[in-house]
């Protein structure tokens, strides 16, 4: 990435990734064909004869994952740590909004429950606000103010969903 | 009444109309915000607009997809950042112009370049899509798993390099498209006992979560807050006529180019556009200003990337295979209004296509007409604070994946595949083969077990069209890597013999971003 972009998007520089990050996805990928490998097993057969089994495709599809996997990871780790793949790094800073937010936007389910949809909008959206680094009256009272506003109007007296 | 004065008539209607406005400032607004991608904003939309009619809802879907490769070139030409991918060839010498006082004929250019590739492509479309779909009317179980297949591997083989990777996320898609009833029996599997499950996994929360949240999960986790200055001198805004008649031969290597890639599934046109630019490069009698500030590099490319617009849509209305990510997230909102695309959508409603295309022609004339307004206010659209944009799209998708079903269950699986997907951006795992495998999954699976229930394995191997698709699929997902090793070798050759001649850095350099 040229420099130029780079602050243009104001995105982390970019980093090669190492052999042990390398290896997290295809592992992951792996977990992910050998479940679908065990679930398939607790499909029910059907009681009409049929010549493949519903089990038959997504054993077939967990199959595949693993052997991708397993082909993958072993690419990699041959391949002198050079896999093309270029992330930007990650700030620490970054990684608790991130946090922070997955939390709240979970919280405001809970919220939604008990509270008026404007009500718990409102604090999802200054809570995200604040998180996300807005300061001041403008960022935490008349946007959340403002986007709820916008929402309700728009889904409930617009679109007329029961929110 | 015939299907073309039918489906023209409804778009008529002052409601759609208002729609394609909409659709239109909003699409603009996303690409011009680099960050925000076409695919998200209409993954986004469809949260809306599954509450409205058809043909509503396809003109916001539509307008945002065309507006979007329109506004995407403003900050591609004044701060040098694509505002989507499609725009990335944009910044090669749009950016240069801007920077030499041009930025006001850059982006009049560009928008006329973007219109023209959009009308000619939209040509394609009327014109292609019926014989193209003749042809698959043809087509039994054993060709359409091939084409489903072929879809994947097209999306697969496009995922820069990745073709492991992409080929597990696709798989990944198609297994979550087991989730529900089986398409042969009926028998539930992986439902657990939850009721919504029944149905599948609900594929616009899945859509949201991995192209909305997602993405901007991924811009929080790494971005550092730096100042960076739009160009405010535009100079002049309109082209003299020796840059004009320097925009005709790219117009036309553009539209060729961007027709050929936007008919293939699921290749984009950010693919088009740098395969145009290098055309027009090559074709040129001054390729040494390109990289440079070249009005033909400019035209080139904004002309190709929208030019597949209309043979995507063709494609994906043919044959029911995505011609492109957005065209993913716009065939699972048809399937959810109940049309399903595909050959018999020509027969069964005709003037749904001409509809589709109506709304693409009106879209693009309204678009040029507001790209071509002095744009000097964009420039502070452009320092906008993330705080707000952030909130506003979190809020937006949590709220808009609700009110599809009105389901909390919608909201958490949108969540969860929101996490899912930045864990397969941070660790190169393409988000496009998944949707395009979780939407075309039930259709792979049913046409592979009735083709081999019918007539065993030969029933595929004795198709040739079967055949040659797979063997093309085959191909896609082969030939890239041997391509990438044979053109590393020849970069390095031609980097070693030609290190003085600084006029092909441009290029090698931006191809490095894109992979």
């Amino acid at each position: 990435m040229s420099s130029d972009q780079t602050a243009g998007t104001g995105t982390a520089p970019e980093r090669h990734v190492g052999r042990a990050y390398q290896l997290v996805g295809p592992l992951a990928s792996l977990a992910v064909g050998g479940l679908l490998l065990l679930l398939t097993q607790y499909v029910k057969e059907p009681d009409i004869a049929t010549g493949l089994s519903p089990r038959w495709w997504p054993g077939i599809l967990g199959a595949i994952i693993c052997l991708l996997s397993i082909g993958v990871a072993v690419k990699d780790q041959i391949s002198d740590g050079k896999s093309g793949d270029e992330l930007t790094t990650p700030t620490r800073l970054g990684m608790i909004r991130v946090a922070a937010v997955i939390a709240a936007a979970f919280g405001y389910g809970v919220l939604w429950y008990f509270l008026d949809f404007r009500v718990a909008t409102f604090g999802l959206v200054a809570g995200l606000s604040y998180i996300i680094g807005g300061r001041g009256w403008r960022a935490l009272l008349l946007f959340p103010f403002l986007v709820s506003l916008v929402l309700y109007a728009l889904f409930v007296l617009l679109l007329k969903v029961p929110l | 009444m015939n299907a073309l004065a039918e489906g023209l008539g409804q778009i008529a209607d002052p409601t759609v109309l208002l729609c394609i406005l909409i659709g239109a400032l909003a699409g603009m607004l996303v690409g011009t915000f680099p960050g925000l991608t076409a695919t998200m904003a209409v993954a986004l939309a469809s949260a809306f607009t599954l509450s409205m009619d058809p043909i509503p809802g396809l003109a916001v879907l539509l307008t945002i997809y065309v507006a979007a490769n329109f506004g995407d070139r403003v900050p591609a030409i004044l701060i040098n950042t694509p505002g989507t991918p499609a725009s990335i060839c944009t910044t090669f010498d749009g950016y240069p112009m801007a920077k030499k006082g041009l930025a006001g004929v850059a982006l009049t250019v560009s928008a006329f370049a973007s219109a023209i590739g959009t009308f000619l492509g939209l040509i394609l479309l009327v014109v292609a899509a019926i014989p193209i779909s003749r042809l698959a009317l043809e087509f039994g179980p054993a060709e359409t798993f091939a084409l489903v297949v072929f879809g994947l591997t097209m999306m697969v083989g496009v995922s820069g390099g990745k073709i492991g990777k992409g080929l597990i996320a696709g798989a990944v898609g198609l297994a979550l498209a087991s989730v529900g009833r089986d398409p042969i029996t009926g028998t539930e599997r992986f439902t657990f006992g939850v009721l919504e499950l029944s149905d599948g996994i609900p594929f616009i929360a899945v859509i949201i979560g991995l192209f909305g949240i997602a993405d901007i999960l991924d811009q929080m986790l790494s971005y550092r807050a730096e100042k960076h200055t739009p160009i405010s001198n535009f100079g002049r805004w309109w082209p003299n006529r020796s840059e004009m008649k320097r925009m005709v031969k790219p117009l036309g290597i553009g539209t060729g180019i961007g027709a050929v890639v936007g008919a293939m599934p699921a290749a984009g046109g950010d693919i088009a556009g740098i395969m145009s630019w290098a055309a027009a490069k090559k074709a040129s009698k001054h390729p040494e200003e390109f990289g440079k500030g070249s009005i033909e590099g400019l035209t080139a490319g904004d002309t190709a990337s929208n030019a597949g617009i209309g043979p995507s849509v063709a494609t994906t209305l043919a044959l029911g295979i995505p011609g492109d990510s957005v065209m993913a997230v716009v065939l699972g909102s048809l399937i959810v209004w109940g049309i399903q695309p595909g050959p018999a959508l020509f027969t069964s409603q005709p003037d749904l296509v001409w509809s589709i295309a109506g709304i693409l022609a009106v879209a693009t004339v309204l678009t040029l007409g507001l790209s071509l307004l002095r744009l000097r206010g964009v420039t502070k659209l452009l320092e906008l604070k993330p705080h707000y944009l952030w909130t506003v799209i979190i809020v937006f998708c949590m709220v808009g994946t609700f009110a599809v079903n009105n389901s909390v269950i919608d909201v958490v699986v949108m969540l969860i595949f929101g996490v899912v997907g930045l864990f397969m951006r941070r660790h190169g795992f393409p988000a496009g083969p998944v949707v395009l495998g979780l939407i075309l999954g039930k259709l792979a699976e049913g046409n592979l077990r009735r083709a081999l229930e019918i007539g065993g394995p030969e029933n595929i191997l004795g198709s040739p069209i079967a055949v040659t698709i797979l063997l093309i699929s085959l191909a896609a997902v082969t030939l890239p890597p041997v391509i990438d090793r044979l053109r590393a070798r020849r970069a390095v050759r031609r980097a070693a013999s030609t290190s003085s001649n600084p006029t092909d850095q441009p290029l090698e350099q931006k191809e490095t971003t894109i992979s």
